[in-house]
């Protein structure tokens, strides 16, 4: 018997039609193919406690065609501990698949959510492309996945017992993976390739080849040898970094000349999956997901077993911490230890799995579910390595090490007490009344506060969640951000989400702000507040707010939860005060920008184009505007201006002229306008480049000019035909339009005959001639001087720049005047931002032969789109709640675990967390991060100086507080005097010229000093100077 | 920030005590991010002599991200635009958390002494630099003569 309900929305949507705004950030991972396939996978979910509904959750979000719920069972209220759409009043009257079915619903009107009950036969499963269990008894997993195997099926079995989980996959005999990493394909620009037996391929030495041998390449653009355009792709082996050999001989092609690109053709893989029985009836197939702990997979192999043995036997799993119980689980693994021919049985393992057997805590079901729910997506799509074919993971680090009573982890009937069995009452207590500041409630932050209010956090009499962010919700939010609807749009996130997760638990205290943290909100997020705080949770998307929040807990001592993704990778990273190092302690390598002369000049790749048009948006469309405006309503502007010195002064004026004198009166203008520019970007300018430097230009090395990665432009003429000339002329129009409030006219034959018809000047580059006699050279010459002189005339400049200003009327001739700046904004599809983007970069990359990008990826590359999952955000919230446990039972450093992640792969990496490093002043002297000098009660700069030299034995020989420097031995007598009598906090006011809030009780410096009687420079730390 | 700041110190610090022959560094007002710098023309070249002022804006995530930089004395040269900004690798794609001012003053020395026209910003004088080496030095040593003083 099954019940469908239809799309909230009542809108019956093609699930082919893939929803561009809502998948944006999924698609940059999975692509518009993986996403189609997706779109068409039927997915039985079979189980609906805190770990199915987690799985439920994240592949109805990520867009499947639908999702059948089942689950028979009636609420319990331990369901409650990690169920999030369980409430109290459904326990004992409702079955679990009822209970949730709405919500379910509610999550994305393009997957159709149904409810089956009563038996699951072979008949029925047959509709399904995927069946997905969650918790369900080893008979169970056994018996569903013989028919899955045997129907083709992709059958996947996930199970969490308090700390320990696993996860089986079988997707059959015969399954195809089209990407086995989730990497672009490598690729590298030719420098030559050899002609023999088996040619070799020498790439530039801009990049280093990471192929490996047997990797598979094709080749592009390549000229003299053009025989490689057109090879099928090549098996490779590598010789050197730079170098490879390709399987074809290469004697008979012609010689290289020059140009050309390698780019990697991935291979899929195919793999084969045994069924659940074979798997464990020869313990084959495990998946490695702790490479410190070798020996677990095996141990859990069997212990899983016998735990599920005694379930069979006792249709009830182990009781929490019960040694009876552990005892006859350890009989049984025993047993079977001989089976598999495992010599050691690790006793203290197997009875945390079954005194932990019955456990059920958010935390884990968000690992597991977010993972899981990812194998599912890979069944879908054959996008990623699946795990080939049986995961555990444990994380006992967590559990509590001292020896307590049984007594502690009993239940109490509360909605806590599948988290009670693993951590006990006391720890249970002592998380409810927990202060913590959540810092985003964007994606990774929706899933904390779903953590936070299942594990109680904040719940107790004395606990308090306060969460904060900036930001409004936006349609791509709805993707992965699972507490908004669509009717949230537009409305604050932490409000919106404090007040969706107060439904998941009435007992949560929560308090919402959307003041963002930094510098200016210090009054606000002030002392008292941190003092407040038990912790602190990062849900950031940028590294400035994160090196903020790591300062603020460094400074106040406060234990900080970091976490991140990109894509389908992950890493957490936790932070304990006077034990860890920090946040800003270590740091991923500089951000690559792109150097000028390649975005002017010489393009290579479509990225380069891309910030060019991005640029160039950016110039026409917003400065040049704004410029006006500033032109027009301040009147300190002609003055500011007059610092620049005058190529500068003249140039922006000459703007000032074109944007104001020169303005289009209607849209033909603006029509008229793009084509010229056009011109001048598409035509003029890549003439004059190739006026200054031909093609067969040769080097002082005497190699050709254009080589290497230096491609030779070509330039365009144009033709209204062709559409990406059309589409350019459309969007520059439009904008320009906008820019000075004229409506636009979509009419197609009125732009083009406008863009005919209008007369563009010939272009004859600017001179500056090559000689070919000496005659001809000396008259040049000449002629150049003249020129030059007129250049280097700075009067000549500044009378040029008179010249420009009398042409432009007076602001006060043009009072309430304003162009419309444009800020640029991705998200807008009928704004034509993007499209100027696109077409923009897109006839650059034509004039330089660079493989143009349609919009999704240029837009994606303008608006910097991070690439999101919400399979991905889930996993790391967990995580990091798994540590947030450990913070608050004090472990030593080495239980706590930063975590690194690629579910594409998939890779799982566990690392202790670099202990905080010491620095050494003095032999009896060193300190960490987590060390400070207190200095108590306001002092002149001058006793200030004296405190260190007498107390600390230090010279202080530079003192700053924030960017200001207070002192520094430099400064000249004079100022010196000066400052040495002020009072340091006044001395800060009066040197940043910023009064200091009222409430301001500290600030922060940091100085340069030498040891007195060492004369060495000693490393010190900062200090806390309280007045 | 803290990072950046100690760095920062440490830097002007070292300048002001073994100033360089060819370059003077000094923190603009009382702001330990915003720098002005002077490059003294190299010897054998044609901004011999020339005082050539530049402006350093540093970033708050210092050296994790490179100093801005900017000429305020008008030069002619074929990789530094009419506006003062420079096209180096050293402060795009090959910057790393261990450079310092210094070395960027040091590359900006360099570049004077040898412009790369290979990679030019201003495509005209790279041209003139490659096939009329005299004209270019003579616009080069008027503009230094004029500006750079």
């Amino acid at each position: 018997m099954s019940n469908t309900t239809k799309p909230m929305d009542g809108v019956e949507t093609q699930p082919q039609q893939i929803d561009d705004a809502l998948y944006s950030k999924q698609l940059y991972v999975l692509s518009h193919e993986a996403m189609q396939k997706i779109t068409s996978t039927s997915v039985l979910v079979v189980g609906l406690t805190g770990l199915g509904i987690e799985i439920v959750k994240d592949i109805v979000l990520a867009g499947v065609k639908s999702v059948t719920l089942y689950d028979d069972e009636i609420v319990k209220i331990e369901d409650l501990s990690s169920q999030f759409y369980f409430s109290d009043d459904q326990v004992g009257k409702l079955k679990r698949s009822d209970a949730c079915i709405k919500k379910v619903v509610d999550l994305n009107s393009y997957v159709r959510i149904s409810s089956h009950t009563g038996e699951l036969t072979e008949d029925y499963l047959k509709q399904f492309q995927v069946i997905v269990l969650a918790n369900q008894t080893l008979e169970t997993q056994k018996r569903l996945n013989e028919i899955a195997h045997k129907n083709g099926i992709y059958f996947i079995s996930a199970e969490t017992r308090g700390l320990f989980a696993a996860i089986f996959n079988d997707f059959g005999e015969n399954f195809k993976v089209v990407d086995t990493n989730g990497e672009n394909p490598l690729s590298y620009m030719i420098s030559t390739v050899s002609q023999e037996d088996e040619g070799i391929v020498y790439v530039t030495d801009e990049q280093k080849v990471q192929l490996q041998d047997g990797d598979f390449v094709t080749f592009k653009e390549v000229n003299g040898m053009t025989e490689l355009n057109d090879l099928p792709p090549q098996k490779i082996k590598v010789i050197s970094p730079y170098t490879f050999s390709i399987c074809t001989n290469t004697t008979a092609f012609k010689p290289y000349t020059s140009g050309g690109y390698v780019t990697e053709v991935k291979q899929p893989k195919t793999l084969t999956f045994k069924s659940l029985n074979e798997t464990l009836e020869k313990g084959e197939g495990l998946f490695y997901t702790d490479d410190s702990k070798f020996t677990h997979p095996q141990q859990l192999l069997i212990g899983f077993q016998s735990i599920h043995e005694f379930q069979a036997k006792h249709k009830s799993f182990p009781r929490p911490h019960n040694s009876d119980d552990a005892k006859e689980v350890l009989e049984t693994a025993k047993v079977l230890a001989k089976k598999y021919q495992i010599e050691e049985v690790e006793d203290k393992l197997l009875t945390q799995l079954s005194y932990n057997a019955q456990g059920d805590t958010v935390a884990m079901q968000a690992v597991i579910g977010g993972c899981t729910a990812q194998e599912v997506l890979k069944a879908a799509s054959g996008k990623f390595h699946p795990i080939n074919q049986l995961a555990y993971f444990d994380f006992v680090e967590a559990l509590p090490t001292e020896d307590l009573p049984e007594s502690e982890f009993q239940p109490i009937g509360s909605r806590y007490d599948g988290q009670i069995k693993i951590f006990g009452k006391t720890i249970q207590n002592k998380i409810e009344n927990l202060n913590y500041f959540l810092v985003g409630s964007g994606a990774i932050g929706c899933e904390m506060l779903k953590n936070f209010s299942m594990m109680g956090l904040g719940c107790g009499q004395k606990g308090l969640v306060h969460v904060t962010d900036m930001d409004t919700i936006e349609k791509s939010n709805l993707n992965r951000q699972f507490l908004f609807r669509p009717h949230d749009i537009q409305q604050l996130k932490s409000t919106t989400a404090a007040n969706a997760v107060k439904v998941m638990n009435p007992s949560l205290n929560i308090k919402s702000y959307s003041l963002r943290v930094g510098l200016e909100s210090e009054n606000f997020y002030n002392e008292t507040f941190f003092q407040s705080l038990d912790g602190i949770c990062n849900a950031l998307d940028n590294v400035e707010a994160r090196l903020y929040m790591d300062g603020m807990a460094v400074f106040h001592r406060k234990p900080l939860l970091e976490s991140g993704t990109l894509g389908t990778k992950g890493n957490t990273q936790v932070v304990v005060p006077n034990l860890t190092e920090s946040y800003s302690s270590s740091r991923d390598p500089p951000e690559k920008t792109i150097p000028m002369c390649i975005l002017h000049n010489f393009p290579n790749a479509i990225e380069h184009t891309i910030q060019w048009a991005r640029d160039t948006f950016e110039g026409i469309f917003k400065n040049s505007a704004d410029s006006v405006n500033s032109y027009l309503t301040n009147p300190a502007f002609l003055q500011s201006l007059n610092s620049q010195n005058s190529t500068v002064r003249l140039e922006t004026l000459n703007t000032i002229k074109a944007y104001l004198v020169d303005k289009p009166l209607n849209f033909q203008q603006c029509i008229q306008w793009a084509r010229l520019k056009f011109e001048e970007y598409y035509n003029n300018n890549i003439e004059q480049l190739l006026y200054n430097f031909p093609k067969d230009m040769m080097t002082n090395n005497g190699i050709p000019f254009w080589s290497g990665p230096k491609r030779a432009p070509t330039p365009i003429k144009f033709d209204i035909n062709n559409a990406l000339h059309y589409d350019f002329v459309v969007a520059a129009a439009n904008l320009r339009a906008y820019n000075y409030g004229l409506k636009a006219e979509n009419n197609p034959e009125l732009i083009k005959k406008t863009a005919t018809d209008i007369i563009v000047p010939d272009f004859t580059p600017k001179k500056v001639k090559i000689h070919t006699t000496e005659r001809e050279e000396i008259n040049a010459k000449q002629q150049q001087q003249q020129q030059q002189q007129s250049n280097l005339n700075e009067n000549a400049e500044d009378e040029e720049c008179d010249k420009v200003l009398s042409l432009l009327p007076t602001p006060s001739s043009m009072a309430g005047y304003k162009i419309n700046s444009i800020s640029f904004e991705k998200d807008d599809d009928t704004n034509h931002h993007i499209d100027f983007i696109t077409a923009a970069s897109n006839l650059r990359a034509t004039n330089y032969a660079i493989t143009v990008a349609d919009k999704h990826k240029t837009k994606g590359i303008a608006g910097k789109i991070i690439p999101a999952l919400v399979t991905t955000t889930a996993m790391v919230s967990g995580l990091i709640s798994l540590e947030l446990f450990k913070i608050h039972q004090n472990k030593p450093l080495d239980q706590y675990r930063s975590a690194f992640m690629n579910l594409a792969i998939p890779f799982f990496g566990f690392i202790e967390p670099i202990a905080a490093p010491k620095n050494k002043v003095r032999d009896d002297w060193s300190w960490t991060l987590w060390d400070r000098f207190d200095v108590q009660g306001e002092l002149t700069l001058q006793e200030f100086l004296s405190l260190f030299e007498k107390k600390y034995k230090l010279e202080i020989s530079m003192l700053s507080c924030h960017v200001t420097l207070l002192y520094s031995s430099f400064i000249d007598k004079k100022t010196r005097d000066q400052r040495l009598p002020m009072k340091l906090s006044e001395l800060y006011e009066l040197l940043s010229k910023k009064p200091l809030p009222k409430d301001k009780r500290h600030l922060v410096f940091e100085i340069c000093c030498q040891d007195t009687e060492t004369e060495d420079d000693v490393d010190v730390p900062f200090i806390k100077y309280t007045f | 920030m803290a990072t950046s700041n100690k760095r920062l110190q440490k830097e002007i610090t070292d300048i002001l005590k073994t100033p360089p022959t060819w370059c003077t560094a000094q923190v603009v007002g009382d702001n330990l991010h915003k720098w002005k710098a002077t490059v003294i023309g190299p010897e054998n070249s044609p901004y011999e002599k020339g005082n050539f002022e530049i402006e350093l804006d540093i970033p708050v995530d210092y050296p994790f991200k490179p100093p801005a930089l900017k000429f305020t004395t008008k030069i002619y040269h074929p990789n530094i635009k009419s506006d003062g900004t420079v096209c180096s690798e050293l402060l795009s794609q090959n910057w790393s958390p261990q450079l310092k001012i210094f070395d960027v003053l040091t590359t900006i020395r360099l570049l004077l002494q040898e412009p790369n026209p290979e990679s030019p910003l201003e495509v005209e004088i790279a041209q003139q630099f490659k096939n009329d080496r005299n004209a270019f030095n003579k616009a080069a040593k008027e503009y230094c003569k004029k500006y750079a003083k």
